[in-house]
Parts: C-alpha cells; sequence; structure tokens
C-alpha cells in the first residue's frame, strides 16, 4: 500500500529530554488513523514534526516521499491545539485568509460547515465560545483538499453533541488518497470511525495495529485497551 | 439515520450483520442495490472504509454479489441454501429467526436510549395494552 507519510528514526530531544526517541512509522494512503497517548507522550511533539514546525534532532519524516519542507506543507491541513486567529478578526477574515493562501480550500464548503454549526460568518472571533473559536478552525482545516489532515485534538473543547458532527464532516472527507491523523484523549468518541491506531508512550511507539485487528483478537474496545496500557497507579 | 456501534467489536461486521438483518426481515429484497459505499458511510456515520469492507464481507460470504461496479443482494443467501435441500429441522429454523428478531428488537430499542429494564417493561405494557384493544 502507498503511504504519506514516513519516519525513519525519528527523534526529537527538548534540551536532555526525549520527546519522541527513534520513531519508524509509515502511514498509509486513504486512512483514519488516531494517534493516542497519555499527556506528554509526544503526540503533539510528532504532529508538528509532520507539520514542519519542529525540525527532527535525529532521523526524517517524509511526506508523499518528500522531506517536509514548505512543499510539504501545501499537501498538509493541520489543525493546531490552539486557534491561531486574530481576536479582533470576523470569520468572515478567516475565510479570506484561508483563500488567499491555500490554493486548494474549498470557501464554499467551509461556509456550509460553519452554516450547519450556525456560525455566523459576520461573527467576531472574540465574541465566539472556546468550543466555537475551535469548530471554525475546525471547518477551514477540513475545507482544505489536502492529503494529509494532522489534527491534533480537534474534539478537547466540543460539547459532545456536536462531536458526533465533526467525527462525521472528518470521515466524509477521507479518500483514496487522503489520510487523517487525529491525537485525541476522548478515544471512546473517535475508536469506531478510526481505521488504525497508534499508541505513544514516553517517546515511542508501543502499538500500531488496525483497529479492527485489536478488536478481533483481544475483545476489547480501544478505549479499554488504552486505560489498561496506561493504567495510572496511586503512589500517595 | 446515524448507527450507533459497540465498542469492542469491528464496526465493518456490524455493518454487515445489520444489512443481512435488513435482508431477512425484507427491507432490501433480492435484486435490490446498496447504496454506493461512501454515500451510505455518510448517511450512517460511518467510516466509508469500513462500509466498504462490510460490503467486501458480504461479497465473500454470498449475501451481495458485485455486479459492473454495483452491490446487488443475492437471490437466497448462504444460510438459506444450506437449509433447504437438507429441509433441517423446523422448530430449529424458528428458534433461530426468534432469537435474531428478539436481538434486533433489543439493538434497536438501546439505539433510542432504553435500558434492558425499560425494554422489558415496554414490551409487557405493549401487550398488556394490545390485549385490551382486542377485547374490546
Amino acid at each position: 500500500m502507498e503511504s504519506i507519510l514516513r519516519c525513519t528514526n525519528l527523534s526529537k530531544t527538548y534540551g536532555h529530554f526525549y520527546a519522541l526517541s527513534s520513531i519508524n512509522l509509515t502511514l498509509p494512503k486513504g486512512k483514519v488513523v488516531g494517534l493516542l497517548g497519555p499527556n506528554g507522550s509526544g503526540k503533539t511533539t510528532f504532529i508538528k514534526l509532520a507539520a514542519g514546525l519542529l525540525t527532527p534532532t535525529d532521523g526524517g519524516i517524509e511526506i508523499n516521499s518528500m522531506p517536509v519542507s514548505v512543499d510539504t506543507k501545501s499537501l498538509v491541513s493541520y489543525l493546531p491545539e490552539r486557534t491561531y486567529f486574530n481576536k479582533n478578526a470576523k470569520v468572515q477574515d478567516c475565510l479570506d485568509l484561508f483563500e488567499d493562501f491555500y490554493d486548494d480550500f474549498d470557501k464554499n464548503k467551509a461556509i456550509l460547515m460553519l452554516a450547519d454549526h450556525r456560525i455566523s460568518v459576520g461573527a467576531k472571533m472574540k465574541t465566539l465560545s472556546k468550543g466555537m473559536q475551535e469548530k471554525v478552525q475546525l471547518a477551514l482545516v477540513m475545507a482544505r483538499r489536502a492529503r494529509l489532515y494532522l489534527l491534533d485534538e480537534p474534539l478537547g473543547g466540543v460539547d459532545p453533541a456536536a462531536r458526533e458532527y465533526i467525527l462525521n464532516t472528518i470521515v466524509a472527507n477521507i479518500n483514496p488518497e487522503a489520510t487523517i491523523l487525529i491525537s485525541t484523549h476522548l478515544i471512546y468518541d473517535v475508536e469506531n470511525v478510526l481505521d488504525d491506531v497508534i499508541f505513544l508512550k514516553d517517546g515511542r511507539v508501543v502499538l500500531y495495529d488496525t483497529v479492527d485487528n485489536i478488536k478481533t483478537q483481544r475483545n476489547t474496545s480501544i478505549d479499554a485497551l488504552f486505560r489498561e496500557v496506561f493504567v495510572c497507579s496511586r503512589n500517595y | 439515520m446515524l448507527w450507533t456501534f459497540q465498542a469492542n467489536r469491528p464496526v465493518y461486521l456490524q455493518i454487515a450483520e445489520r444489512i443481512i438483518a435488513d435482508i431477512s426481515n425484507s427491507k432490501l429484497v433480492s435484486g435490490a442495490k446498496l447504496p454506493d459505499f461512501r454515500a451510505f458511510a455518510y448517511n450512517i456515520g460511518a467510516n466509508p472504509n469500513a462500509v466498504a469492507k462490510a460490503y467486501q464481507y458480504l461479497v465473500e460470504n454470498q449475501v451481495l454479489a458485485l455486479v459492473s461496479g454495483e452491490y446487488i443482494v443475492l437471490e437466497s443467501t448462504q444460510a438459506e441454501q444450506a437449509e433447504e435441500p437438507e429441509a433441517k429441522d423446523v422448530a430449529d429454523d424458528t428458534n433461530i429467526k426468534q432469537k435474531k428478531l428478539c436481538s434486533d428488537f433489543i439493538r434497536e430499542m438501546s439505539d433510542l436510549g432504553l435500558s434492558k429494564k425499560e425494554i422489558v417493561t415496554f414490551l409487557c405494557n405493549y401487550m398488556v395494552e394490545e390485549n385490551k384493544n382486542q377485547n374490546q
């Protein structure tokens, strides 16, 4: 199967701390992949490396067989943990920014998604709640026709009723050429739309398998497996 | 309508089972065309890959056939073919059907948000009322 992302011996250190150590990973095209792990396991670092916002300390990362660079950024649609829009901008201004910035941006699709969330394009970002701002950001990111979507905690501030809608928009976008990587703690909400899961622990990949394999072999949910692998014990 | 899935079993299997259930209760008749997997996935809120895998699984099990790019419900399922020539114990078949109907009923009621206890209560009340109506 053709791959969209490949990393070899990928490491990233912050000072002496290894955020990621020697990751070898290949993501196929046309899949929805969950990047799961507890806080501080390296999920955001991994996504930022793939988005080209960080440079590896060691090893390499390729998107569509090209090293991560300015060129690969046009293939990658990245949803950061926090929204980066000017708080004084209107939703319309953000739409214009994306249209100006990305050739693959489908403005009409974004407007339709915003309408589904009842977000007016005339609203100022600062008048929207945190969850609404995240929905604006997600609509913009998903309205691009990218090859790789990197979604860092797309459901964090969103209410449970809207999560279902958002997941549907996310999976509706997948096509044989596009892969979606979702990092999240809300495993129960996402596991039924995932094809594959990656478990990260202390900067290393401890599991990478298809969801169907895991469920068939272990007869358990991904949520339950996650709790088993990353069990927290009380030491006080 | 969005479908809900159990978290401890592969989604494609659950989709395949629902399609089989729709065939056995004649919501889907033989010769019917199934929608394009992408459209179907969109309607039920599932990953298109899971629907594609479910269709593939049903083709392998001779429930569906892939005819010029479209998935068609086959005339008789493998299960029925196996039962007919042997003329197996009729009571046994009925029992299977009853179990199937019950499990479908419970699943659909659960999807509506009822607990198992509530389903039992609802069914009892319903039967009592229906009895009354018939006696009138």
